[in-house]
C-alpha cells in the first residue's frame, strides 16, 4: 500500500514534467526558458528520490545527485552567458 | 509508523511542487517567476528527500541528505544568478505597483533615496504605486 503512494506520486510527477516541458516550449523570453529548464531537471530530480523509495533502491539517487551538478552548472553558465556576453569576468 | 509519515510527506510535497509549477504557470515577469520556481519547488524536493530518509536504510538516507545539502546550497545562487542576468537585460517587472527601486523607475538623482518622494507621507517607499502600462 505505501508503494501505491509513491507510484501514484511519480505519475502526478510525470504529469508536472510534462507541464513543465510546456513552459520551457512557451517561455515568453530566454531566461524564462533557462528558468523553466532549472525548474524540469528539479521535478526530474523528484521524480527519481519517487522512484528510489518505491523500488529500495539507492542507484536512482546517484542519478538524482549528478543531475542537481549538472543542472547548477549548466544555469550559472547559461544564465552568465546570457547577462554578461562572457562566462568568465 | 515511519511508512505513514513518509506517505504524508509525499503528499505534501506532491502538493508544494504543484503550487509551485502552477505559480511559474501564471507569474507575469522572470523575477516573480523565481519566487515560485526557487522556493516552492525546491522546498517540495526537500520533502520529498526528507520523506525518503524517513523510509529507507543508511544507503538511501545519505544520498538523500548529500542531495539536500547541495540543493541548499545551489539553487538561491542559480535564482541569484538568473535575475541578475534579467535585471542587466533591462527585463520590466510587469507585476502591477511594481517599483524598481534600484533606480530605472525613479526620476534621476532619487535613485538611492526611493522614500524621498514628496508623494510618500510615511516615507516608506510605498506612497505612490506608479503603475506602467
Amino acid at each position: 500500500m505505501h508503494e501505491a503512494v509513491f507510484y501514484v506520486a511519480a505519475l502526478w510527477m510525470t504529469g508536472l514534467l510534462v507541464v513543465s516541458v510546456g513552459l520551457v516550449i512557451r517561455a515568453r523570453s530566454s531566461l524564462s526558458r533557462i528558468l523553466a529548464l532549472d525548474m524540469l531537471i528539479l521535478i526530474l530530480i523528484a521524480l527519481l528520490v519517487l522512484l528510489s523509495d518505491a523500488n529500495r533502491v539507492s542507484y536512482y539517487l546517484d542519478a538524482a545527485l549528478v543531475l542537481a551538478l549538472l543542472s547548477f552548472v549548466a544555469t550559472i553558465g547559461a544564465a552568465r552567458y546570457h547577462g554578461e556576453g562572457k562566462l568568465f569576468s | 509508523m515511519s511508512a505513514w509519515i513518509a506517505d504524508a510527506l509525499v503528499l505534501l510535497g506532491v502538493v508544494v511542487m504543484t503550487v509551485g509549477v502552477y505559480g511559474v504557470f501564471r507569474m507575469p515577469d522572470v523575477y516573480t517567476e523565481l519566487h515560485a520556481a526557487s522556493k516552492a519547488v525546491f522546498l517540495g524536493v526537500v520533502v520529498l528527500l526528507v520523506a525518503s530518509a524517513a523510509t529507507g536504510d543508511g544507503a538511501i538516507v545519505a544520498r538523500a541528505v548529500l542531495i539536500g545539502v547541495f540543493l541548499v546550497l545551489t539553487t538561491p545562487v542559480a535564482a541569484h544568478v538568473i535575475a541578475l542576468a534579467a535585471y542587466r537585460e533591462g527585463e520590466r517587472m510587469k507585476t502591477p505597483g511594481a517599483l524598481d527601486e534600484s533606480g530605472r523607475d525613479l526620476p534621476r538623482g532619487r535613485a538611492a533615496r526611493p522614500s524621498a518622494d514628496p508623494a510618500d507621507g510615511d516615507g516608506d517607499g510605498r506612497g505612490r504605486p506608479r503603475l506602467r502600462p
